[in-house]
């Protein structure tokens, strides 16, 4: 073995190159850290920022063209555009180029009327004076279109807004964002009910069982040849990709047990045999059981034994010693097990996509008619929601940017709102492990 | 002094005792089954879902053309990924558990464990939409940005401790995190404004990629998704080691960086590997990103400029539409077979070295 006094002596001996470099890494995996939030935000926000509007007159084909649009993006060579969508939402965008451009005005009387339905239309005119009056038909809507007051959500004079107007525009739009439905022009609220029914169904099967697991892996189980066999076989599942068990809930839950129970009950609309909420339940239970019983392991590892023993010598059953002494000492680890089993299943799409999320629900799993709960529906979910905005939404501007917006959101659930509290609360079970131990 | 109750009669208290006696017995049987039961339900589990693989793929004629490409794809994918993600994983894990001041360490541990819990879908959508449209147009620089990084580092490092006072070099000392920020930063403006500058020479025209979604982006964004499961199990079993081996290294006339380098790498490498063994498991399995980011097309194409389809997307995209009992079926389970039997193969590798580690660390 070489020692150190007969290694090369100058620049690279004496130094630290690998401090460095290590600490470099570190550096650049902070800063891509936060590029990634950074881009996020400022996508999201544009998502909610009014685009300015100007009124152009450019040259295509020989003939001159007016038009009074919204500008979306611009760069050196070319404009895009949105028109007043009088049909539909996404169907009036154009590409200028900057060649062919005659007169390009940003006019100061310029309005965006917002409609409930997500369409937005641009004109010239006060708008105070369109605010009180209601309207009939518009002058410049093509024959066959008519609007009136009711369909107005909004009336925007985009080119005088002040810092202080369109922070109070974007709040506003935010919050249209998450408590509407995609067909009022783009709202994630029925993903939010998805998901929120789904975490809660979901807990509701896997609490009880990976606590179960857990207790006969640490009390009853010792270090047999069971133990050890079932904590390998914990430890492989843990370590299964998400879309396999996806895979499994379908073959199992939705083409095996959903397509026997429709023969069995012999309907001919596949209601069991097609993707669910109960499926969907039960998939994701199988997915975060190791991450249950790991981390309620954790916890009942750190109960200290005499509190056991104390228990034990005094006259009590070892299941009276453990459902009234040891779990509600482990409380904290239970709370922590059961936020990252719902983190998880937040943030996890690609086994739902197999077993029952869906870009479009036409109803809410949850309402007003009985049952209530209607756990054979399929239903919406906020993941499914970014990758479908994303990639196959409607509007080609528009949908990415709300992806974003939804992206946001679910970040700030899954990981400010819960990883953060689970963090939270598995520092004040480790304080409390300290208190009972002295 | 208490009283002796004569033999014959029975208390009250003694009487409730008896009673209840029967209950507490009864539950005391009904938790011990109902917890054998559990137990017998994971075990049915864990021997059900390859089961139910196996029963229902279908290695019909010519599976290999279909097959195939996607397992290259899935493996093309993840050896990007981990070729991104252990120089930052490990790097951080080395700076983490050996030279940074507690105070660090317990803002980044926890930082990146949350950044772990990021939804891949999210990282999927900031790859797709943002990073490959970026990255086709600025791939030259990008390219300069690799090869002048490790340099300019390294030379800023040296620099730093060749020249600065020695008051500056002290008040510094835990902090060479800060230090890097700006080489690194003026390395990338520098690597873009060449890369703009020789935009139009044949080296840029050789490294333009076909596609905007291709391996490159797929490395950087699954990278980044993978670099924490590298980092955490490396800072553990880095920290892990005794001190006392590398202070008596230093003792001997080493630097922290002779240490680390000589002696605490060699020892904790097989939580090392471990954590790259389950890095690339995890590339393996991951489905958003790919399916979002890879262009999704099956080719058997290493180079990174080119697309990828991966068994896991291919499942997110043809499980729903395919019919079961179908030949595709029995494809679409083959290839999930596939997949499951490589994680279990590398998941059980990584439990198998790391208890090496815990063996040669109880040994100290």
């Amino acid at each position: 073995m070489a020692t150190f006094a007969s290694l090369p002596r100058g620049l690279l001996r004496r130094g630290d190159t690998g401090l460095w470099l290590a600490a470099g890494a570190v550096g650049l995996s902070l800063l891509a850290l936060v590029a990634l939030l950074a881009v996020l935000l400022q996508q999201a926000l544009r998502a909610f920022t009014p685009a300015p509007v100007a009124e152009l007159r450019w040259n295509s084909g020989g003939a001159e063209h007016t038009l009074i649009a919204a500008v979306v993006e611009q760069d050196a060579r070319a404009l895009i555009v949105r028109g007043s969508e009088w049909q539909r939402r996404g169907a009036e965008y154009r590409r200028i180029a900057r060649a062919d451009l005659i007169q390009l005005d940003w006019p100061a009387d310029a309005l965006t009327l917002h409609l409930r339905d997500g369409r937005e239309l641009h004109l010239r005119g006060d708008a105070t004076a369109w605010r009180n009056s209601p309207l009939a038909v518009l002058p410049q809507a093509p024959a066959g279109v008519v609007l009136s007051a009711a369909d107005v959500e909004d009336v925007v004079a985009v080119n005088q807004l002040t810092t202080i107007r369109t922070m109070r525009l974007v709040l506003q739009r935010s919050w249209r964002f998450v408590a509407g439905a995609p067909d009022t022009g783009g709202g994630v609220y029925p993903a939010l009910v998805g998901t929120v029914v789904l975490v809660l169904l979901m807990s509701v099967l896997v609490m009880p069982l990976g606590v179960l697991l857990a207790l006969w892996l640490h009390e009853y189980a010792g270090s047999g040849r069971a133990a050890r066999v079932l904590r390998a076989a914990m430890a492989n599942l843990a370590g299964v990709p998400a879309v396999i068990y996806g895979l499994f809930g379908l073959v199992l839950f939705v083409n095996g047990v959903g397509g026997g129970l429709d023969a069995l009950l012999h309907s001919d609309v596949p209601r069991w045999g097609g993707g669910g909420l109960l499926w969907s339940s039960l998939t994701l239970a199988l997915l975060t059981l190791p991450v249950v019983v790991i981390a309620t392991e954790e916890g009942l590892a750190r109960v200290p034994s005499s509190l056991r023993q104390a228990a034990l010598a005094l006259g009590a059953t070892r299941a009276e010693m453990l459902w009234r002494v040891v779990l509600p000492v482990a409380r904290p680890a239970l709370l922590t097990a059961l936020i990252l089993a719902v983190a998880r299943a937040a943030g996890e799409v690609a086994p739902l996509m197999l077993v029952g999320a869906v870009k479009y629900a036409p109803s809410l799993p949850l309402d007003g008619e009985f049952p209530y709960l209607h756990v054979s529906r399929q239903f919406m979910h906020l993941g499914q929601s970014v990758y479908d905005l994303a990639l196959s939404g409607s509007d080609a501007l528009r949908d990415p940017a709300q992806a974003h917006a939804a992206a946001l959101l679910l970040l700030l659930i899954v990981v400010v709102g819960l990883n953060a509290a689970a963090i939270v609360v598995r520092n004040r079970l480790r304080e409390r492990a300290r208190e009972l131990a002295i | 002094m208490p009283v002796p109750a004569p033999a014959s009669s029975v208390t009250p208290l003694a009487v409730r005792f008896a009673q209840r006696a029967r209950v507490r017995a009864r539950r005391e049987r009904g938790l011990r089954v109902g917890l054998g039961a559990a137990a017998a339900l994971l075990a049915l589990l864990a021997v059900a879902m390859p089961a139910f693989l196996l029963a229902s793929a279908r290695l019909t004629p010519g599976w290999q053309d279909i097959v195939l490409p996607l397992l290259a794809g899935s493996f093309k994918a993840a050896v990007y990924a981990v070729i991104v993600a252990l120089p930052l994983g490990l790097g951080a894990a080395i700076w983490c558990a050996r030279f940074a001041p507690p105070a660090w360490r317990a803002v980044l541990k926890p930082l990146f464990e949350l950044f772990e819990a990021v939804p891949a879908v999210v990282l999927g959508l900031i790859a797709a939409l943002l990073l490959a449209p970026w990255l086709a147009r600025h791939v030259f620089g990008f390219a300069i940005f690799l090869v002048l990084l490790a340099p300019v580092l390294a030379l800023a490092g040296m620099g730093w401790q060749r020249v600065a006072p020695l008051r500056w070099q002290r008040r510094w000392a835990g902090r060479e995190v800060w230090l890097m920020l700006p080489p690194l930063l003026l390395a990338g403006a520098v690597a873009l404004w060449a890369g703009e500058q020789f935009a139009a020479t044949g080296l840029a025209a050789l490294l333009q990629p076909q596609t905007p979604w291709n391996g490159l982006v797929i490395g950087l964004m699954l990278g980044l998704a993978v670099m924490p499961t590298i980092f955490s199990l490396s800072e553990d079993a880095l920290f892990a080691v005794p001190a006392e081996l590398a202070l008596g290294a230093q003792a001997l006339g080493a630097t922290r960086w002779q240490a680390l380098w000589r002696l605490l790498l060699p020892v904790a490498a097989p939580g090392i590997v471990a954590a790259l063994l389950l890095g690339f498991s995890r590339a393996l399995g991951e489905t958003m990103i790919v399916l979002m980011a890879s262009g999704n097309t099956p080719l058997l194409d290493a180079s990174p400029l080119t697309g990828l389809r991966s068994i896991a997307a291919n499942l997110a995209l043809e499980a729903p539409e395919a019919a079961p009992g179908s030949a595709h079926y029995g494809l679409l389970l083959l290839s999930a077979l596939l997949l499951f039997g490589l994680c279990l193969l590398l998941n059980a590798l990584a439990e198998f070295v790391r208890g090496r580690l815990r063996q040669r660390l109880a040994g100290l």
